[in-house]
């Protein structure tokens, strides 16, 4: 009879642990889905986080990758013109355009390089541009740190240049106004004159060094009766609102010009 | 403190008239807008005393003496004349009124430059003066014009401002 209560009361008793444990387990599940709730909700909380200081990172590493962009660029246009000045035969000072001439009627520049650093008045001024070197002008006005430069462009300015294939000479005139050419004019009409035709300087007159390019020749206005044509109409090499960079010719020697020359 | 406001704008717009930011406001690859000058017909016709404002126009065009390839001395020469003749005739023009501001301007600019160009052509003569007045000087005597209802209301209330807090110290 006692075993028979006992089997009876331990029958009960899992009974009800198996009731029990089955709404344990139901708590305990719904514990743990409460739980994992809140955990990813912290979890967001935290990932939104990370998300916005990777963002951040990711900003000031694409800021980053935009400067070292710019510095290569930077480089590689110093490299270019390093080279370049190395390469040419003259003593030559490098400049930085700093600004221009207040006034629209005058194609003028202004360069941070002055008496200080050896340039001086009347003294031709080239640049370095897509591969090829090209005359800007000469220097007009010379203070201790910066100078006055006028451009092949201007009104006032005169060139002596001559037709690189034919050799024929005449003077480059600058055509002011903002005009993208220069007028090539005192060419005679013998010589055969076709688009594209490379115009240089002759060196007559000393200024400026024989066989720095000037131009392309872009149009021949033979309208006028005459010995020489009315006008060759010049694209500068030197594209003017793309200049940065100058190089001052400090002295030039025939037999440098002569070496420069041969191909 | 108002001497300071005049200073800084003069050097802001010189700053714009001698750097590649005037490429900003070039319309059809040539025209310019004269900023030195609009700043020159702000300050004459703000500044109740002449001399200030003559004195203005003589220092900034010393200023652009310095930094022109022109015959030295005539801007400075020139931009006292021009602060005569605005202080002359503000009066006579209403220039809060858009169309009296861009009429007054426009006429300043037109006759400054005929001078200017009349005399540099004339002495030096680096300049042809008909070519240059008909495509530079007349196109950005109007594009002063046009500017100067826009500019010169913002500039006037940054004057105003500093002349209101000026009294106070």
């Amino acid at each position: 009879m006692i075993v028979n209560s006992t089997t009876f009361l331990e029958k009960t008793k899992i009974f009800f642990f198996n009731i029990v444990s089955e709404s344990q387990s139901f708590f305990s599940d719904v514990e743990n889905s409460i739980g994992d709730f809140w955990y990813s909700i912290k979890k967001m909380r935290d990932i939104k986080k990370e998300l916005q200081l990777s963002y951040e990172k990711i900003q000031l590493l694409e800021d980053a990758s935009i400067e070292i962009d710019e510095l290569r660029k930077e480089n590689k246009k110093l490299k270019t013109l390093l080279e370049y000045k190395n390469s040419i035969k003259f003593n030559t000072i490098s400049a930085t355009i700093v600004g221009k001439d207040p006034k629209n009627y005058f194609d003028t520049i202004i360069v941070d390089k002055g008496k200080k650093d050896g340039v001086e008045k009347n003294m031709p001024v080239i640049a370095y541009q897509n591969g090829e070197n090209g005359v800007v002008g000469k220097t007009l006005e010379v203070g201790m740190n910066f100078s006055k430069i006028l451009l092949l462009t201007d009104n006032d300015s005169y060139i002596s240049a001559l037709l690189q294939k034919s050799g024929y000479t005449g003077l480059i005139k600058g055509k002011g106004l903002k005009k993208h050419y220069v007028s090539f004019i005192y060419v005679e009409k013998n010589a055969l004159v076709n688009f594209g035709d490379r115009v240089i300087t002759s060196g007559q007159g000393g200024l400026y060094p024989k066989g720095i390019n000037i131009g392309l020749v872009v149009d021949v206005d033979n309208s006028k009766s005459g010995f020489y044509y009315n006008e060759i109409k010049v694209l500068p090499i030197i594209n003017f609102s793309k200049l940065e960079q100058v190089f001052i010719i400090q002295k030039h020697q025939s037999e440098e010009l002569n070496k420069m020359m041969r191909p | 403190m108002i001497y300071l406001f005049y200073l800084s704008i003069i050097l802001i717009a010189n700053i714009i008239q001698t750097t590649d930011i005037i490429k900003f406001f070039t319309l059809m690859e040539q025209v310019q807008p004269n900023f030195i000058l609009l700043i020159v017909i702000f300050v004459n016709i703000q500044e109740k005393n002449p001399i200030v404002g003559e004195g203005t126009g003589f220092f900034v065009g010393l200023l652009e003496d310095f930094l022109s390839v022109g015959l030295f001395g005539l801007n400075a020469f020139l931009k006292t004349i021009i602060s005569f003749v605005v202080n002359l005739f503000k009066d006579k023009f209403y220039i809060e009124n858009f169309f009296f501001a861009f009429l007054f301007v426009f006429l300043v600019s037109i006759v400054y430059s005929f001078f200017y160009l009349i005399l540099e052509s004339v002495l030096v003569g680096n300049i042809v003066f008909w070519k240059n007045f008909i495509q530079l000087a007349f196109p950005s005597a109007l594009y002063n014009g046009i500017l100067a209802p826009f500019i010169f209301p913002f500039l006037k209330r940054a004057h105003n401002k500093i002349m209101f807090f000026g009294k106070g110290k």
